[in-house]
C-alpha cells in the first residue's frame, strides 16, 4: 500500500476542495493587497517536503484531528515585489519590514483558508505565524503528507506555498 | 474637535498592517496615531492616556496576537468607563461568522476582515465618525 493509500482516509490534503481553498486564498490575497498579476501552477505532492529558501513565514495548523504546517517561502525578487507593491516603499534587503509582510501574508492566507475550509466541515484553528529568514530547508515529519503549490507572480518571480498535514 | 486632536491607538504584532492603517489615516488628516505591538501594550498606553487625562478616542486591533488578544483587549476597554464607548474596529484574518459574532457580542463597532481592499478601512472609519459625531464632540 503506498503511503498516499494509507492516508487517503483521514488527511485533508487528499481532499481537493481543501488545495483549492489554499490556491484560491493565497490568489486572494495578492491581488487584494496588491496590483501584481498572479499565476498558480499545478500543485504536486512532494514526500520529501524540499523547500529551500530566503525567507519564509510558517503558521501551525491544528484541528481536533490534524496538524501540520502552512509554509510560504519566496525568492528575494518576488518578496520584495510584494513588498513594495503593500507598502508603497522601496525595500531591497530583506529587513524586518519585509519579513513583517511575510507574516502578514501568512496570516491573511491561513485565516481566509481556514474561513474556506471551516465551512465545509473543519476545524482548523487559528495561529500566530513565524517568521524565518537567511538560507535554509524544511523536513516534514514521515507521517506527513505534503502538497506543494508553485505561484508566479507578473509573469517572472516564483514563489512557493507547501501545506503539510499528518 | 479638529482632525489632529483626535487620538488613536493601532495594534498588531505585525507592523505590516500598522503601517497600512496609520497611512490610511494620515491621508484622512489623523496625524495623532500611535502604534502597539500587542494587546497588553496597547492597555499600558490605554491607561496611562486615561491617568494623564488624554484617553484615545479610536481603537483599531488585530485579533490574534501574542500576550494579549484583540478580542481580550476589547472586553478590558469595554469594563473601563474611559473606553466602555469608545469606537473599537476590529482588522483581522479571522473572519469566521462565530468570531465576528463574539466580537460584536462583546461590544466591537466595527469588523474588518483581512485581506481588504485600500478603501475600505477610509469608508468605515468615515461612517464610524459620523456615527459617533467624532469631529463634533468636545
Amino acid at each position: 500500500m503506498s503511503d498516499v493509500t494509507k492516508l487517503a482516509h483521514k488527511n485533508p490534503l487528499l481532499n481537493s476542495e481543501v488545495i483549492q481553498a489554499f490556491v484560491d486564498s493565497v490568489k486572494n490575497t495578492i491581488c487584494t493587497m496588491t496590483t501584481l498579476s498572479i499565476t498558480a501552477e499545478k500543485p504536486y505532492i512532494d514526500s520529501l517536503l524540499q523547500v529551500q529558501t530566503e525567507i519564509a513565514g510558517v503558521v501551525g495548523i491544528t484541528s481536533d484531528e490534524n496538524r501540520g504546517s502552512l509554509i510560504l517561502s519566496f525568492s528575494k525578487a518576488a518578496i520584495l515585489e510584494i513588498h513594495n507593491q503593500i507598502l508603497g516603499e522601496t525595500e531591497t534587503t530583506l529587513s524586518q519590514s519585509v519579513a513583517d509582510v511575510v507574516g502578514e501574508i501568512s496570516n491573511m492566507i491561513y485565516g481566509t483558508s481556514k474561513s474556506k475550509l471551516n465551512k465545509i466541515g473543519y476545524n482548523f484553528q487559528m495561529s500566530i505565524p513565524t517568521i524565518v529568514r537567511g538560507s535554509f530547508e524544511f523536513i516534514h515529519k514521515s507521517k506527513s503528507l505534503t502538497i506543494m503549490m508553485p505561484f508566479t507572480i507578473n509573469g517572472q518571480h516564483k514563489f512557493m506555498v507547501a501545506v503539510s498535514v499528518e | 474637535m479638529l482632525k489632529s486632536d483626535l487620538r488613536f491607538i493601532v495594534i498588531d504584532d505585525f507592523s505590516t498592517m500598522r503601517k497600512i492603517v496609520k497611512k490610511n489615516l494620515l491621508e484622512m488628516g489623523f496625524l495623532n496615531v500611535q502604534e502597539a505591538e500587542d494587546g497588553q501594550i496597547a492597555w499600558d498606553y490605554l491607561q496611562k492616556a486615561k491617568v494623564e487625562g488624554k484617553p484615545f478616542h479610536f481603537i483599531v486591533s488585530d485579533w490574534n496576537m501574542p500576550n494579549m488578544q484583540g478580542i481580550e483587549l476589547l472586553k478590558l476597554c469595554r469594563g473601563d468607563d474611559a473606553y466602555a464607548r469608545t469606537p473599537f474596529v476590529m482588522v483581522t484574518a479571522e473572519g469566521e461568522q462565530k468570531q465576528i459574532i463574539e466580537a460584536l457580542k462583546s461590544g466591537c463597532t466595527d469588523y474588518i476582515v483581512k485581506p481588504y481592499a485600500p478603501n475600505i478601512i477610509k469608508e468605515k472609519m468615515t461612517k464610524i465618525f459620523n456615527k459617533f459625531d467624532l469631529l463634533k464632540a468636545a
